[in-house]
């Protein structure tokens, strides 16, 4: 993962955490969060509830709102991981924990869908609160984050797999 | 550092005059990371600022209902809106606009 000292020193600190917490889910939450409806729509690879000819409808007016499809992707694509967790006595370490293998979840899916695209996954941490999003990684287009991530303050980093 | 760019933009380039090019939204912003909350309403209920590359991509505001269905901020039409269509966001939505929080709450994510 490339990631700002912050998100680092976290993920470090992760290595050692031992959790005696438990997670508190809807049933229909934790399904949103571990396999949420992932839609293939001109080349990206969207989390809707939306019929594909609707997002297909759609589509032009999407990217000029958000400029290009990684740009699409990375709005369309952001899950505040709290808000699926019914309990709040958790850390923020615990949050991080969940959100790496939600990020496996995904990736692992994503490559069903499309073996061929490399994605782009973003954590980006601001205590208690911890957020994941993807876009796929088009050589054209960059990542939807700055090259340099140091330019960035808080705690946040990209795997691309 | 904060500016206020981001409003200056959006008066310099209002939607269709062909100048996004040449200045984008919040573009001598604040570099953010990700979604910065800049006010909420409850557990999920919130109001979003993004602005990851500023000058390399539109910053962008959007509000969370209380259920996490995503809105849009359109900057220009000052309304919520559908985030894949653009297609203005129903009126049980735009009650939103109308709450003082919210309101709070898109003025600091303007200054981002």
């Amino acid at each position: 993962m490339i990631a700002t000292a912050k998100l680092e020193k976290l993920l470090e600190a992760l290595n050692s955490y031992k959790s005696s917490n438990n997670f508190v889910f809807e049933i229909q939450h934790l399904k949103e969060l571990l396999s949420p409806d992932f839609v293939s729509v001109y080349d990206c690879i969207l989390i809707s509830q939306k019929s594909v000819e609707v997002l297909e409808q759609s589509f032009n007016k999407a990217i000029e709102m958000y400029g290009d499809r990684t740009g699409y992707e990375a709005s369309n694509t952001e899950m505040r991981i709290n808000d699926y967790i019914e309990n709040e006595n958790l850390n923020i370490y615990d949050i991080l924990s969940l959100t790496m293998l939600i990020l496996d979840c995904w990736s692992a899916k994503l490559k069903q869908i499309d073996c061929e695209a490399k994605f782009c996954f973003i954590i980006s941490c601001d205590s208690p609160y911890v957020t994941l999003r993807y876009h796929k990684f088009r050589e054209t287009e960059g990542t939807w984050l700055l090259e340099d991530i140091n330019q960035y303050e808080g705690a946040v980093g990209y795997l691309i797999i | 550092m904060r500016s206020t760019i981001f409003c200056k933009s959006v008066i310099m380039c209002p939607e269709g005059d062909g100048g996004a090019e040449d200045h984008r939204v919040g573009e001598n912003g604040t570099k953010l990371d990700g979604s910065k909350t800049t006010g909420q309403n409850g557990k999920t209920e919130r109001v979003d600022v993004e602005n990851p590359a500023p000058g390399k991509r539109d910053g962008d505001i959007h509000y969370h209902e209380s259920n996490n269905t995503k809105w849009r901020y359109d900057l220009n039409k000052k309304k919520l809106v559908d985030p894949d269509s653009g297609e203005l966001a129903p009126p049980r939505v735009q009650k939103a606009l109308e709450q003082d929080w919210f309101r709070k709450a898109i003025d600091k994510a303007k200054k981002y």
